[in-house]
């Protein structure tokens, strides 16, 4: 493939350019900063697309936003003449393909072309720059075959992609010393599991011997149950006699006891029988003391207190209350009568002896009325007399009051002359006012102006609107107007005196006539006054005259005199005084009649009070009299009472007495029948008797129950009590025995009862299949995690040992090759290029000295590298043709090395392509027959 | 001439667990963790109901190591049914329960007889008729040397001989060498039935007289696939009638699924649940490996396309609807006529794998065989499992280049 002309549209600074390029090799010149890299970079990126946003790669976007892309001219072998044109897309850029045949074509065919190959392939054989070529020394043989055989094979990509995907999936898989990867893991899974399945099995071996030893177990409890058996059977016959010993060593003393005893007869129930007696006897004599004292004791009794006559006064209670309020009663009245009595008489003002003798007959009374409406009769014509008097009197001072304010109002002496004089002018003052008139009268002009006007207007209207009789009016009164004008022109000058008058009493014409109207008045009333006052004066010193006699009244004081009552009392009064009088007199008459029954009454009481002191035998007050009866009434009766009760418990007594006495005889009867009965001389033999019969029957008794027990016993080995040790210890062995059994036992059954459950449970546990079945599912895991990893481990190990047989049969023609350029550069300074068993680079030179390749300078280390890739080159010829891209890589050979290379590229560009990018101007004159392109000059010139 | 009935089963590893079912949920792990109590609850409950004879078993009751109580109580249990029944049963131990193993044994009743560490031979009467039985129990794990010439030769044709031996045939290369014998040794001896066990797959290695593997009455993984269970003998001196009762409750097995036609994952998933129901309706429960068969292009872009494991997640949910346990072990797909074209580089790289001989696979796969700690949980490499895993990367590279890397 070789690149024939590159046309850019917009890439980086270069825009619309078109660059042909020779067939075998160009050199590109320019300056730094010409754009030397972006032309290097607009081939590769056109070849393999636009670097994405993600990709580190700088993207030669036109700036100012031009088109982006261009187009790749280029002759291929196999396709022919291609255009691949790149514009601006997707990411990579859209990529079109004209073929020569006019198909078209995109992605798939430009990989065809491309022979599968990738950018970062490309430009480590065919592309490179002086910083690739330092690089070489870094380079293992590994990579270096690498490079190799991805040079000339096809679907390596595809698989180096797979071989470095299952690496990575091994890694995650397995490792050989690592611990996260699943296998890893699942391993030590596995053996944790392991671990617990061995704890889970050695408790399962733990089930054989926990039956055996519950087995055992078992026969041991058998033969503890029979070792208790035998132990108790041989206590128990202790125990039997231990039991019977005392009974029978008692048994034994009973039968001597009773067989000691000599009893004849004995009264069934003797003891109580004698005891009861004995009881009854002293229990009777004890009364009878008690009874024989109780007698002795009692006092002599007394005689009753009467009570009949309490009894009778008791009986006239009543009559005795009613004599005590009556006498109350009476009492009362007078009190009440006497001080009427004495309000009366202090109302008369008299004393008792006065009032008593008063005469109040019927007749005196009438008599005395007379008297009084007599001295009634004259009073009031007095009285009438006394007023009309007092009344002219009154009328006399008022008059002259009167007098005396009116006088006070009397008109001055001016005002008399004035209205003298004011009577002679008042004729003149007409004259002259007349005259005054008449001239006057000319000064009504303009009223007759105006009387003219609505004369002269009314006529005009009347007329106008043939009202005839309006214009005749207003025809008049404009000739009034008219005629009246004419008159008022005339004037007339007044007398003199007519003047003086005029000028002095105008005008006041009225005032004088009211001064005259009040002088007139004024006379008139005076006059009058004067009258009325004469009048009264009269009157007065003809009732002063007039006095009158008073006979009548005192005739009425001399018959007050008579009575004794003070004259001076009022009328009425005195008929009061009368009528009370005649009360007291009354009062008087009632009052001695009462006093004449208290005193009978106080008389009674006092006898009745004397018969009750009697009956009583003490003296007693009136008051609380009946109380005092009844207490004393009451006392008797119940000293009366006690008297009869004693007397009734004495009688009493003395019977009891008596049958007490009888009965005590009786029981001791009793007593000797019973003591006769016993053989018993006395009460002690009698009783000693009881006591052994007693005695006799309890062991009796006791005999049977002794019998009975022993019997209950059952037999008792006889002779026990001789062999060895006591029963007592023996017995105690035996329970201690017994005891350490028990124990056994409860430790046999909580350790048996312990083993079966641990073995049901070991029955029952299903956890230990489920933990083994989990451990087949881990393994068949770790199985198939095996066979995955297996599988993939298989595949790289192909992949390595096909990739390390493609390197046998390539990798030592490509290195040849490399070693003759190598050689031609150095000019034959080095023989050899090698690779040392480590898989690195070394170089051999003509003395045979053996150099690793970073131990060579600069130069010769980039002349080996440059061999190195011009011999891929090389033998990637007709796999992957494609043309060399070279950025100045030669600028640190001499000019003799230089020289050399120029001859092998010269040798080769025959059949490779090489473009050259350089800024060193005398580069560019190294090469004898290279077509130059200078980059600031297609700058410059070519444009589309 | 009249015969005897007996049941001939061996190889019953009361109690031991599943091997290789990964994933299972809880509920699914307790239907089948009693499996094979329950499929030895059937021999019993045949045998009470059919009352043969005799019972043999063959060696392995359980598995030494692994063995659970409630195992080994069951098994009490059941040979305590037998003897209410008055069924003898004669047993001999095998390489897993053999008679040194120091693990807790449960006592057995009467009726049952157990062979001591050597060749013995026991006579029972039947119904009137002698039968002689001849056999060994493994007094250690690993019994190596024949032990067929310690067998006594019968004599007289009066008595029915029968052998039990707990062994692999000479020359068997799958097994480990166990008690070996040959055929020819066996019929030497003129029994008129060798009841074997060992070996797990069912078999009949002569006619008559008979030799037979009755196989173990359970399968425990993948490798046994099948009915299993145990064989009731009918053995007359002229005849041997061999019934085989099946009592496995869950089978292993490869099923086949048709993908005709299929274009859509529901369709694929229905042709799952149809080849699991026919399944389960022939066989109950079962752990299956599928395989996809009848790809078209279109069935075989839409398996590809999805990832092993969501495959294999999507078919399970599928079939978990069943009434019974069902549950897919693994998905094969069935190679395509057309294979995507393989560049040379990758052809060359199966080529290679193809050309490793065990020894370069052992050398390959070393860092994991060789890690001290998970080694141990591994099975062996052997030839089958390399070829398992070549054939695996091949299919891997193929995908993975044709899936365009």
């Amino acid at each position: 493939m070789k690149i024939e002309k590159l046309v850019i549209y917009g890439f980086g600074k270069h825009q619309d350019r078109e660059i042909v390029l020779d067939s075998e090799l160009s050199i590109i010149y320019g300056t730094n900063e010409a754009g030397k890299t972006t032309l290097q970079q607009f081939i590769v990126q056109t070849l393999f697309g636009y670097p994405t946003k993600n990709q580190n790669l700088r993207r030669y976007e036109p700036k100012n936003g031009g088109k982006y892309g261009g187009q790749l001219h280029i002759h291929d072998p196999d396709f022919g003449r291609v255009i691949i044109e790149r514009v601006k897309g997707k990411a990579a850029g859209d990529v079109t393909l004209y073929f020569e045949d006019g198909s078209r074509g995109s992605d798939a065919e430009l990989k065809m072309i491309l022979r599968d190959y990738d950018r970062a392939s490309f430009e480590s054989v065919f592309s490179f720059s002086i910083h690739e070529l330092q690089g070489l020394e870094n380079m293992s043989e590994e990579e270096l075959s690498r490079t190799l055989l991805a040079s000339g094979t096809t679907g390596m990509d595809a698989i180096a992609q797979m071989e470095s995907r299952l690496e990575k999936d091994m890694a995650t898989v397995f490792k050989k010393s690592g611990r996260n990867p699943e296998i890893n893991q699942l391993v030590d899974e596995l053996k944790s599991f392991e671990n617990e399945l061995k704890t889970y099995r050695s408790r399962i071996e733990l089930y054989e011997p926990y039956m055996a030893r519950i087995r055992e177990i078992d026969r041991r409890l058998a033969d503890i149950s029979e070792e208790e058996e035998t132990i108790d059977h041989a206590m128990k016959s202790v125990e039997r006699w231990l039991q019977a010993e005392p009974l029978i060593t008692k048994r034994d003393a009973l039968t001597l006891e009773a067989n000691s005893m000599s009893i004849s007869s004995m009264p069934v129930d003797g003891r109580r029988r004698m005891d009861k007696l004995a009881d009854r006897l002293s229990e009777t004599a004890a009364k009878i003391s008690l009874l024989e004292q109780q007698t002795g004791k009692t006092e002599p009794l007394e005689p009753k207190k009467h009570v009949a006559e309490i009894e009778a006064l008791l009986a006239k209670e009543s009559g005795w209350h009613r004599l005590r309020s009556e006498l109350a009663h009476n009492q009362h009245e007078m009190a009440k009568n006497a001080d009427e009595q004495n309000r009366l008489l202090s109302l008369v003002g008299m004393d008792l002896e006065q009032a008593l003798q008063a005469d109040i007959s019927l007749q005196n009374e009438e008599r005395l009325l007379a008297h009084v409406e007599k001295a009634d009769r004259e009073e009031e014509e007095q009285r009438f007399h006394y007023r009309k008097l007092a009344d002219e009197k009154a009328k006399l001072e008022e008059s002259s009051k009167e007098l005396k304010f009116f006088l006070a109002s009397e008109p001055s002496e001016t005002e008399r002359q004035a209205a003298e004089e004011w009577l002679a002018i008042a004729p003149k003052l007409a004259e002259a006012k007349v005259a005054g008139q008449l001239q006057s009268a000319q000064n009504t002009k303009s009223l007759l102006g105006i009387l003219i006007g609505l004369g002269f207007l009314g006529v005009v209207i009347g007329l106008w609107q043939e009202n005839y009789p309006l214009a005749a009016i207003a025809g008049l009164a404009f000739l009034a107007g008219g005629w009246m004008f004419i008159q008022g022109r005339k004037s007339a000058t007044l007398p003199a005196d007519y003047q003086q008058v005029l000028a002095a009493y105008s005008g006041r014409e009225d005032e004088f006539t009211a001064l005259i109207e009040k002088l007139a008045q004024y006379d008139r009333k005076l006059d009058g006054l004067l009258d009325q006052l004469e009048a009264s004066k009269r009157k007065v010193a003809s009732l002063t005259q007039g006095q009158q006699e008073s006979s009548a009244k005192s005739a009425y004081q001399m018959f007050l005199q008579e009575l004794g009552i003070h004259s001076e009392a009022g009328r009425k009064t005195v008929m009061e005084l009368f009528y009370a009088l005649r009360e007291i007199q009354a009062l008087q008459t009632i009052l001695q009649r009462l006093g004449n029954e208290c005193d009978k009454l106080t008389h009674e009481m006092e006898e009745w009070l004397e018969t009750a002191s009697v009956a009583c035998g003490k003296p007693l007050a009136a008051d609380g009299l009946y109380e005092a009866i009844r207490t004393e009434y009451s006392m008797r009766n119940e000293s009366n009472a006690k008297l009869e009760k004693a007397f009734e418990q004495h009688n009493e007594h003395q019977q009891e007495l008596e049958q007490f006495r009888s009965l005590a005889s009786q029981i001791e009867h009793e007593q000797n029948m019973l003591l006769k009965h016993a053989n018993a001389d006395t009460l002690e033999q009698f009783y000693r008797f009881c006591d052994e019969s007693e005695r006799l029957l309890e062991i009796h008794k006791q005999q049977a129950f002794l019998e009975a027990q022993l019997e209950g016993i059952g037999d008792v080995e006889a002779g026990l009590e001789i062999a060895g040790d006591s029963p007592a210890e023996k017995i105690e062995g035996y329970k201690a025995g017994l005891m350490e059994l028990k124990k056994e036992r409860h430790a046999l059954f909580a350790e048996k009862a312990d083993k079966q459950q641990m073995t049901r449970m070991l029955l029952s546990d299903g956890e230990y299949e489920d933990k083994l079945q989990q451990f087949e599912e881990k393994k068949m895991e770790l199985a198939e995690l095996a066979k995955r990893w297996s599988i993939d481990k298989a595949i790289t190990a192909a992949i390595r040992q096909t990739m390390d047989d493609l390197k046998d049969k390539k990798l030592p023609s490509v290195i040849g090759a490399a070693q003759m350029y190598f050689k031609k550069l150095t000019g034959n300074a080095y023989s050899s290029l090698e690779i040392d068993p480590e898989g690195f680079f070394e170089v051999v030179r003509a003395d045979g000295m053996r150099f690793h390749i970073a131990e060579l300078s600069q130069a010769t280390k980039e002349q080996a590298y440059v061999s190195l890739r011009l011999s891929l080159t090389v033998s990637m010829r007709d796999s992957n043709p494609f043309p060399v891209i070279m950025d100045d890589p030669f600028v640190h050979f001499d000019r003799r090395r230089l020289q050399h290379m120029i001859n092998l590229i010269t040798e080769l560009q025959i059949n490779h392509q090489f473009i050259y990018f350089t800024c060193h101007e005398a580069m560019k004159e190294s090469w004898p027959n290279a077509s130059v392109i200078d980059v600031a000059d297609i700058e410059r010139s070519v444009h589309l | 001439m009249k015969g005897i009935r007996f049941i001939h089963a061996a190889d019953l590893h009361l109690g031991s667990p599943f091997t290789g079912l990964k994933g299972l949920q809880r509920e699914q792990w307790q239907k089948l963790k009693d499996s094979t109590l329950e499929a030895f609850d059937r021999l019993i409950t045949y045998a009470l109901e059919q009352q043969p004879d005799f019972v043999l078993i063959a060696g392995d009751i359980y598995d030494g190591e692994d063995r659970s109580l409630r195992a080994q109580q069951r098994f009490q249990q059941g040979m305590e049914q037998l003897d209410k029944a008055k069924i003898p049963v004669i047993l001999c131990h095998g390489n897993h329960d053999h008679l040194s193993g120091n693990w807790t044994r449960f006592e057995l009743p009467q009726n049952v007889y157990s062979f001591g560490a050597t060749v013995s031979q026991i006579s029972l009467d039947v119904r009137g008729m002698e039968v002689a039985i001849a056999g060994f129990s493994y007094g250690e794990r690993h019994i190596k040397e024949s032990m067929i010439k310690a067998y006594p030769e019968a004599s007289g044709s009066e008595k029915f001989y029968i052998g039990m031996l707990h062994g692999s045939l000479e020359g068997e290369k799958a097994h480990a060498v166990y008690a070996p014998f040959t055929k020819h040794q066996l019929l030497e001896k003129n029994y008129d039935y060798w009841a074997l066990g060992h070996i797990h797959l069912r078999q009949q290695l002569h006619e008559e007289p008979a030799i037979v593997y009755s196989g173990n009455i359970q399968g425990r993984h993948r490798g046994e696939s099948g009915p299993k269970g145990f064989y009731e003998v009918e053995l007359s001196k002229t005849s041997t009638q061999l019934k085989f009762v099946q009592t496995s409750v869950l089978q292993f097995d490869d099923i086949k699924v048709d993908c005709k036609d299929v274009i859509h994952m529901n369709e694929l998933l229905d042709a799952c649940t149809k080849s699991a129901r026919e399944f389960i309706e022939r066989y109950g429960p079962g752990a299956v490996k599928m395989h996809f068969v009848n790809l078209d292009a279109e069935a075989r872009e839409l398996v590809l396309d999805i990832s092993d494991e969501e495959l294999k997640e999507a078919v399970r949910e599928a079939v978990e609807e069943m009434d019974e346990f069902f549950l897919v072990q693994e998905i094969a797909i069935e190679k395509g006529v057309h294979t995507a074209e393989l560049s040379p580089l990758a052809e060359e790289i199966i080529a290679m794998m193809d050309s490793w001989e065990m020894r370069e696979w052992k050398d390959v796969l070393k860092d994991l065989y060789r890690h001290p700690k998970g080694s141990r949980y591994l099975e062996p490499l052997d030839a089958t499992a390399a070829e398992e895993i070549q054939a695996a990367a091949a299919e891997k590279i193929r995908r993975g280049i044709s899936n365009g890397g």
